[in-house]
């Protein structure tokens, strides 16, 4: 009966699970300290690692902070902030973004499922399709980057030449000159470093459903589409959603991929290059950190959602 | 193995609705708790704080024997150790050097600095990181420093900013025009243009005679080589990008913006390929050696990379040519790469020996052998063109006459960020997403922005 | 069909960087180029393991570091920073992992979720207060100080990773040791361990290529050739005026030889965590 997955999320309602059927008094003290005993690595580093500069940059957020023009730091509490959600970049960054997001998460999602399937059946070679699917992931940016480019340059690029000696297109296309098209592009090319990780996630999902179900769904004569619909999407919804965070957290973070195809250009720039360029280029820590804490809370907001949205069905 | 082996005690908790609010107000403790104390701690240990800039004099009298110091260059500008070994034998003064990419220099520097420590007792200074840096108080001025047989020697306007000095250069470049000769005797042009109607004329000839080669390549991605571009189309357009107030010079009817449509133009025309918009200054170089464009912008050292036959397909056809201008040669800037001794440096006597080896003439001469740079020394670049060791050397050498500063009164310090958005607006406009007037109305309201006027 | 697929996908990128790092710069730059080489050279490979390099001097502009020992070193500088980064997320994960799975105490459930919460924050928003710490603490340089950061930045996806494995071993074998009287360390140490063996191989994959293509963090954090790791010594191979395609092709495709293959020896422990029980 209790069919769940391997991917579970952590439900904030719910305390956590495993001992609460035994009462002793005992056992739940040395629970507690061998709990924080346990946990306090990661917490020390979290806290110092993480929340401490986090914080640091919240502070710096709510100051003026630009050493270049030699001004002294004022307080401004929030007016980094409105000054950031007023500036119209801002609003084309994030545009920019959501649609990177959106298209991401559907491919990753989509063909995430597709390999993660596919990879679930054994056949022969299975071991090295396996350690083929992970590459993209340990390739170093710059290698992929490199690559990307010889893959979509209009002139001299591998894509181009291929359609032309295939006779698929008559010209040479400028893959990167129209926005649509060049975000498209350089999602592809995200969801390509970003699918391994996907992918993973999707196989212990998977790993989790009992193969008895699907015996007896194909005893009743269910279809695999059926199968699929019924059986398998339910019980992964909560690996969905992991998949679906670490999607939103590795999309609202894209940069290299636009850096590299297409530059700084105004119709492809995403949140997190207003980010950089802002603190880095401009050398505006103030309004870098409002925009970096921003950003920072959106992906928390969407993070929620999902896990919200795709929590554990109730059977 | 099967499922039933599950423990069902982990569904009992759905019922323990005391534990459930006990937890809750638990976690808001613990939330608070954590949020409070990295606060705390974030705030004793006071925000961003930027180095003290030091303007006191370099101490030369210091004994540097026995001091070691930290040298950052790109990874292009690796000076080999034997050369090296010259400097600590001549000066007691060890050399650690370490190198980066060019792309990540700018950021390794910027956060060390912001933070408050120092990464490098001499480092890189590109002309383009001039105003930002020394505004910031971030480098050592050595306009005092250095002999002034040193200073004359050298282009140095790249370099002020502040009223100060804050690199002096090490390697040499400025733009230039470089031709496919054999593109060009095609078409039946004799000589190089030197005008811009000339250029137009050419660019049609070369259009016709072969319709494989583009006639031109330009850098037009959004990015620095675009911007650099643009800057250099003005000023041979006999125009300027900035007034003396650092106000915009670029609006309608000026050089500026014959520049700009000059560039559009070649794009609708199909002059260059529309893949230009994806061009930087490398890519688009790639274009010439290739062989796929006949006629290109670009710096002294062009002839050196057409005539690499590991890269190039067209050794022994390029030539150098003067930029054209309006009525005979065009006005040029300089793109040189410097080295300044940060304002946190604490052996900055030994750096200072260091900055004078590095730009030494016999140096200079060394690193032209090993690493192929232009010498920054304006009497080296004489002698070698006087002895023949110069690829185009007369050609160079008639083309520095032409140079002017980019910013006469210095590099602001919203430099970076300017030429950041005016590369993202002249792909705008190349991909006709916005048209020239209204990348230019945008190029200066970012300038004003930014100049806070 | 699906298979032919996944692979042309993975691998279609993959398999051009072998093609370009075999390739000269002249074919890579010609117009229209050349996907297969024209003349096959292993000169990239070479220059990179060492043996002959063309000798005089270097075209203008292009990459002049002692590429050979440059390049060998920063592939065992990356090694040693993700060997360490997961060894320690390792025994923060499963500790962490096991101890919000199987032990009841106040504010474990706060903590775990502040933990994933973390995955969200972006590695510029901490930068400069990271560079700024680990300055003062003299960790600039080490391999020490950039496996902390590594391992900040890993760990929430790795304890939450963990958890859920946890979650899903059964629980009866540790009860009946906890019951037999063996304290929580013991039932740990003996019971719990051995079963958590395929997820620890699991994390340790995940973990290997997290880390090993990560750019921006060393280049700040390791800076110089004693630390620096062969992601960031890949973007010094290009030059002023151009970059050496086959070259950093060649770097990417030796780079990608030790995770592909420890993923290929982890792979069986992978499976068992990843779908064995579905076969």
């Amino acid at each position: 009966m209790t069919a769940e997955t391997r991917v579970q999320l952590p439900d904030p309602s719910l305390p956590p699970d495993g001992t609460t059927s035994r009462p002793q008094d005992w056992r739940a003290r040395s629970d507690r300290r061998l709990g924080w005993l346990l946990v306090s690595p990661l917490i020390l580093l979290l806290l110092g690692l993480v929340s401490y500069p986090l914080a640091d940059g919240a502070i710096t957020s709510l100051w003026t902070s630009d050493p270049v023009n030699g001004v002294p730091n004022r307080f401004v509490g929030l007016g980094n902030y409105r000054d950031v959600l007023a500036a119209p970049e801002t609003r084309a960054a994030l545009l920019h973004t959501f649609a990177y997001l959106a298209i991401a998460l559907v491919l990753e999602i989509v063909l995430g499922m597709v390999f993660a399937l596919t990879l679930r059946r054994p056949f022969r070679g299975r071991v090295l399709v396996f350690t083929a699917l992970v590459l993209p992931w340990a390739l170093p940016g710059v290698v992929s980057g490199l690559l990307w480019t010889r893959v979509f340059d209009t002139d001299n690029g591998v894509l181009n030449s291929l359609l032309l000696q295939l006779h698929v297109t008559s010209g040479r296309h400028a893959w990167l000159a129209s926005p649509l098209l060049s975000i498209l592009v350089i999602t592809v090319v995200h969801v390509w470093g970003v699918l391994p990780l996907t992918v993973l996630v999707l196989l212990s999902g998977l790993n989790g459903i009992p193969a008895d179900l699907y015996g007896a769904a194909a005893v009743d004569g269910a279809s695999r589409l059926r199968q699929f619909w019924h059986i398998t999407l339910p019980l992964l919804r909560p690996a969905v959603a992991v998949a679906l965070t670490t999607g939103t957290v590795a999309a609202l973070a894209i940069f290299d991929e636009i850096y590299v195809l297409n530059g700084t250009a105004l119709s492809t720039r995403s949140a997190m290059m207003q980010v950089y360029d802002t603190t880095f280029r401009q050398l505006d820590f103030g309004h870098g950190s409002a925009l970096s804490i921003l950003l920072t809370v959106v992906t928390i907001v969407l993070a929620a959602v999902w896990v919200v949205a795709f929590r554990r069905v109730a059977r | 193995m099967t499922r039933s082996f599950r423990n069902p005690a982990r569904c009992s908790f759905r019922a323990a609705a005391t534990a459930r609010s006990r937890s809750s107000r638990g976690r808001a403790v613990a939330v608070a708790g954590f949020v409070a104390a990295a606060l705390l701690v974030a705030a004793c240990s006071g925000g961003t704080g930027a180095p003290g800039s030091s303007t006191a004099p370099i101490n030369k009298g210091e004994p540097i024997r026995g001091q070691r110091i930290t040298v950052l260059l790109p990874s292009f500008a690796q000076i080999p150790k034997p050369l090296l070994a010259d400097f600590t034998r001549q000066t007691g003064v060890d050399v650690t050097l370490n190198s980066a990419s060019f792309d990540s220099l700018h950021q390794q520097l910027v956060t060390s600095f912001v933070a408050g420590n120092t990464i490098a007792d001499v480092s890189e200074v590109d002309w383009s990181w001039v105003g930002q840096f020394g505004h910031a108080g971030w480098y050592t001025p050595l306009e005092n420093e250095l002999p002034s047989a040193l200073l004359s020697d050298m282009q140095l306007a790249p370099f002020r900013s502040n009223g100060h000095l804050y690199a002096v250069p090490y390697s040499n470049d400025f733009r230039m025009a470089a031709y496919n000769t054999d593109a060009f005797r095609k078409a039946g042009i004799a000589a190089p243009p030197q005008t811009f109607d000339e250029l137009s004329a050419d660019m049609v000839k070369l259009q016709r005679a072969d319709p494989r080669v583009f006639p031109l390549t330009l850098p037009l991605s959004a990015g620095e080589g675009t911007a650099t571009q643009w800057y250099l189309l003005t000023l041979a357009m006999g125009g300027q990008v900035f007034d003396d107030k650092l106000q915009p010079a670029f609006g309608p009817g000026t050089a500026g913006e014959k520049a700009l449509q000059f560039e559009v133009d070649a794009v609708a025309r199909g002059w260059i390929s529309r893949g230009a918009v994806s061009n930087t200054n490398q890519t688009s170089d790639a274009r010439f050696t290739g062989g796929v464009a006949a006629y290109i912008f670009g710096g002294p050292d062009e002839l050196v990379v057409a005539d690499d036959p590991t890269s190039s397909q067209i050794v022994g056809k390029a030539q150098l040519a003067l930029v054209p201008g309006v009525s005979g040669p065009g006005a040029t800037f300089g793109l040189p790469e410097g080295i300044g001794i940060p304002a946190g440096s604490k052996h900055k006597a030994a750096a200072l020996a260091f900055v004078q080896w590095m730009t030494s003439p016999g140096v200079v001469t060394q690193l032209r052998d090993n690493l192929g740079v232009l010498p920054a020394r304006i009497s080296v670049l004489r002698q070698l063109t006087a002895a023949g060791k110069l690829k185009g050397g007369p050609v160079i050498q008639a083309e520095i006459p032409h140079i002017v500063p980019l910013f006469p009164q210095g590099a602001p310090a919203w430099y970076p960020k300017f030429s950041n958005e005016a590369g993202a607006l002249i792909n705008s406009a190349a991909k006709g997403d916005i048209s020239v007037a209204e990348a230019l109305k945008r190029m200066a309201a970012t300038a004003r922005r930014l100049s806070g006027t | 069909m699906l298979v032919a697929f996944l692979l042309a996908w993975s691998l279609g990128p993959v398999v051009l960087g072998v093609l370009t790092s075999v390739s000269t710069q002249r074919d890579v730059a010609a117009t229209p180029t050349h996907l297969l080489p024209t003349a096959p050279t292993v000169t990239a490979f070479r220059s990179l393991l060492g043996g002959a390099r063309a000798a005089g001097p270097v075209a203008a502009g292009t990459v002049s570091v002692d590429e050979t020992q440059a390049f060998l070193r920063a592939v065992v500088n990356a090694g040693v920073s993700t060997g360490l980064t997961v060894l320690v997320v390792i025994a923060i994960a499963v500790t962490a992992g096991y101890a919000f799975s199987r032990l009841r105490f106040r504010g474990a459930r706060v903590v775990l979720v502040t933990a994933i919460a973390t995955l969200a924050v972006p590695v510029v928003a901490v930068l400069v207060p990271l560079f700024r710490m680990l300055a003062d603490a003299r960790l600039i340089d080490t391999q020490l100080g950039l496996v902390l950061v590594y391992s900040s930045a890993t760990a929430p996806l790795a304890v939450w990773l963990f958890y859920n494995y946890c979650q899903d071993v059964p629980f009866e074998p540790e009860e009946a040791a906890l019951l037999d009287g063996c304290n929580r360390w013991q039932a740990l140490r003996h019971v719990v361990l051995p079963q958590l063996v395929p997820g620890i191989a699991a994390l340790t994959a995940i973990v290997m290529l997290a880390v090993w293509g990560q750019f921006l963090i060393p280049l700040l954090f390791a800076p110089t050739s004693q630390t620096k790791p062969v992601s960031v010594l890949i973007t010094e191979f290009s030059g002023k005026h151009q970059t050496d395609y086959p070259l950093v092709a060649a770097a990417g495709v030796l780079a990608l030889v030790p995770p592909a293959l420890i993923a290929t020896v982890l792979n069986r422990s992978i499976r068992n965590m990843l779908g064995a029980t579905a076969l």
